[in-house]
């Protein structure tokens, strides 16, 4: 199996395990979701 | 005039609070000032919490800006006034006493928004006055002139247009100067605020209480009417979910094209291995099947933020308020089910508004209900794949047809489930819908654009977040451990996710879901739709295509029966595949009892529907 498919399988996928982490994350701080968040300055 | 020095220097720490009655148009002014893109729409109680936002002086002075739920009085009815009322009053624990009061008057409400401005001057705060949709009261046959006005109230006024930005400059220019803010003295305790707002309005020459808008009455004679209008509504209802079908086609062609000549060029250029299979089986497979219905979804949208600008649904409210009270809910329930048909949490969050706590948790246990922006993928999916493309009337879809049925499904549930809840709990007073009705308008083309901007850049954020994350996860537990050389059968059927779809299935066996549906269901517990983008993966991994994000629902077609497509269709009416609705269950409602409790109805009428449709349909094709 070429090197480069183990590296960059194993990036995306170290990405979107680090997205749903954060994720949750977010939800539980202030369970933003559809872009409804206190901060109107936040972004989301 | 009385005035207050105010330190220059500490303008970066001050909080200025944006206080008017509702739908004077305070989000608007606060979007036009801070940039930000809150929520606004043309009837009452859209906000409900407080928004903060950071704004630009003309100076370039930096002030927060606090935007407010909209109040009659400072005695609150409901939570959401309460909230208003907390800040003003300097008694929230989250949020210290503004150091500036900016009350936004409705210039064609005026009477009742110098009643509240009466209220606010007796707390001594520091006021400046914004008297706004000038043109619409002018074009009634109001004028009002503004100096005039100013020297009467003896507060600092601009005159603004809030969704035009006119006036919005004037004002960064008051706010640069706090010279000029009025700290009013208290007027005797006694003062009725009616009685001082009349007082104001003759000294400034205004006789004429509120200008009468022609248009509307008229329209109203026709669209509140309880016959006609219940036929236009229901119309409307179904005109809608024609046109999801039946103007989505050509673009929705497009995004597959798209989607399959991006599988084609990777297919071709990419060498066999992990990668050309995480990015054709998983992500292209599994985000290219949600993404082709986002026209479908714009769609719907166009058509809600048209009756939403145009002032018709507080009327669609009042329509419903006789058959809201039947099942002993007023039509202030109206408004937060209606929010639930874009997504449930704003919809739960909405319920603020509504005073009597026990029409607020009925409200909230059926929220669910309502057929959110997320289910659309999962429905235009299956009736694509199991219902034909054909006419059962002049310029009636069969598609349309059981679109709106679905919808309806949900609504007549709703209606089910709070009847049985009313029964259950015995039936309280049913408040009495005290609503304002908007004057009509056309709806602004650039607001229906920005709206349904905001909704598609929700639906990809979704897209190329959540989804895409969980997709890539679902590729990996469908691809590892790879199955042995010589194995039977898939090599998905070995894998983790393969394994744990096979036990699962157990489950779903009698309501007709293969070991597939069961897989894609997981990770369709974090949104609907990643149920969608998981079925693709799954399927993509499954066969030999490279097309699968393109051809989705051939290939369930051909694998599923007519009866595990339409029982599927019903899990997805009253499933509660959402966590972050339950997570905003536990915080609006402060217990876990109340997300356990509509975790467990909604799957439990989940299934029974499920089954039952099965079987029927089992029974009558064989």
């Amino acid at each position: 199996m070429p090197w480069f498919d183990i590296v960059a399988v194993t990036v995306i996928l170290a990405w979107a395990c680090a997205f749903l982490w954060r994720r949750w994350g977010a939800r539980k701080a202030h369970a933003d979701h559809c872009g409804h968040c206190n901060n109107a300055n936040c972004g989301k | 005039m009385n005035t207050q020095v105010i330190d220059l220097n500490r303008l970066a720490q001050r909080r200025v609070a944006l206080v008017g009655n509702p739908n004077c148009g305070k989000s608007s002014l606060f979007n036009r000032l801070t940039g930000s893109q809150q929520k606004v729409a043309n009837y009452a109680g859209v906000t409900v919490e407080l928004k903060r936002g950071r704004m630009k002086t003309a100076q370039g002075k930096s002030i927060t800006l606090l935007d407010l739920p909209g109040t009659y009085s400072l005695n609150p009815g409901a939570e959401d006034e309460a909230v208003a009322c907390q800040v003003i009053r300097g008694e929230s624990l989250q949020e210290p006493a503004p150091d500036l009061v900016v009350a936004v008057l409705d210039a064609t409400r005026l009477r009742r928004s110098l009643r509240l401005l009466s209220s606010l001057r007796r707390l001594g705060l520091p006021l400046v006055v914004v008297l706004n949709r000038v043109d619409s009261a002018k074009s009634n046959g109001l004028h009002v002139d503004v100096k005039r006005l100013e020297q009467v109230l003896g507060l600092p006024l601009v005159a603004t247009v809030a969704v035009q930005a006119q006036g919005a400059d004037p004002l960064r220019s008051v706010l640069d100067n706090p010279l000029v803010w009025a700290a009013p003295a208290s007027p005797p305790g006694d003062t009725n605020d009616d009685v001082q707002a009349l007082s104001w309005m003759l000294a400034a020459g205004l006789e004429q209480d509120e200008p009468v808008d022609g248009w509307s009455q008229k329209f109203d004679s026709v669209l509140l009417h309880p016959v006609w209008g219940s036929l236009i509504l229901v119309s409307l209802l179904f005109l809608i979910f024609q046109a999801v079908f039946a103007g989505a086609q050509a673009p929705m062609d497009a995004v597959k094209a798209g989607v399959a000549g991006l599988a084609e060029l990777l297919a071709q250029s990419l060498p066999e291995g992990l990668l050309k299979s995480l990015l054709i089986d998983g992500v292209l497979a599994g985000v290219g099947s949600v993404l082709v219905f986002l026209p479908q979804i714009l769609i719907l949208f166009f058509f809600i933020l048209v009756l939403e600008e145009s002032g018709y649904l507080p009327r669609a409210a009042l329509l419903l308020d006789r058959m809201m009270g039947s099942i002993g809910l007023s039509g202030r329930s109206f408004i937060p089910l209606l929010s639930s048909f874009a997504c449930a949490i704003p919809g739960i969050m909405a319920t603020r508004s509504i005073p009597d706590q026990r029409d607020r948790w009925v409200t909230i246990m059926i929220a669910p209900l309502m057929t959110c922006s997320a289910r659309l993928p999962v429905y235009a999916l299956l009736i694509g794949a199991f219902i034909p493309a054909m006419d059962v009337g002049p310029g009636l879809q069969l598609q349309g047809l059981v679109l709106f049925a679905l919808y309806m499904l949900g609504i007549v549930a709703a209606i089910a489930v709070a009847t049985v809840i009313r029964l259950c709990r015995g039936a309280g007073p049913v408040a009495q819908l005290m609503m304002e009705l908007p004057d009509y308008h056309w709806p602004r083309p650039a607001d229906v654009a920005l709206g349904l901007w905001q909704r598609a850049h929700i639906f990809l954020r979704n897209v190329g977040g959540i989804i895409l994350a969980l997709t890539v996860v679902l590729w990996f537990l469908s691809s590892f451990p790879a199955a042995p050389a010589g194995f039977a059968g898939a090599p998905i059927e070995y894998s983790l996710a393969g394994r744990m779809g096979k036990v699962l299935a157990v489950v779903f066996e009698p309501i007709g879901f293969n070991w597939q549906i069961a897989v894609a269901l997981i990770p369709g517990l974090a949104a609907r739709e990643v149920a969608v983008s998981a079925l693709g993966t799954v399927y993509a991994l499954s066969n030999t295509t490279d097309a699968v994000g393109a051809a989705l629902g051939p290939i369930i077609a051909a694998e599923w029966s007519l009866a595990t497509g339409l029982s599927l269709l019903v899990w997805y009416v009253f499933a509660p595949q959402c966590m972050a609705t339950l997570a905003t269950v536990r915080r609006e409602l402060g217990v876990w009892r109340a997300p356990a409790l509509m975790a467990v109805y909604l799957f439990g009428m989940a299934y029974a529907a499920s089954w039952l449709t099965y079987r029927a349909v089992l029974h009558w094709s064989t």
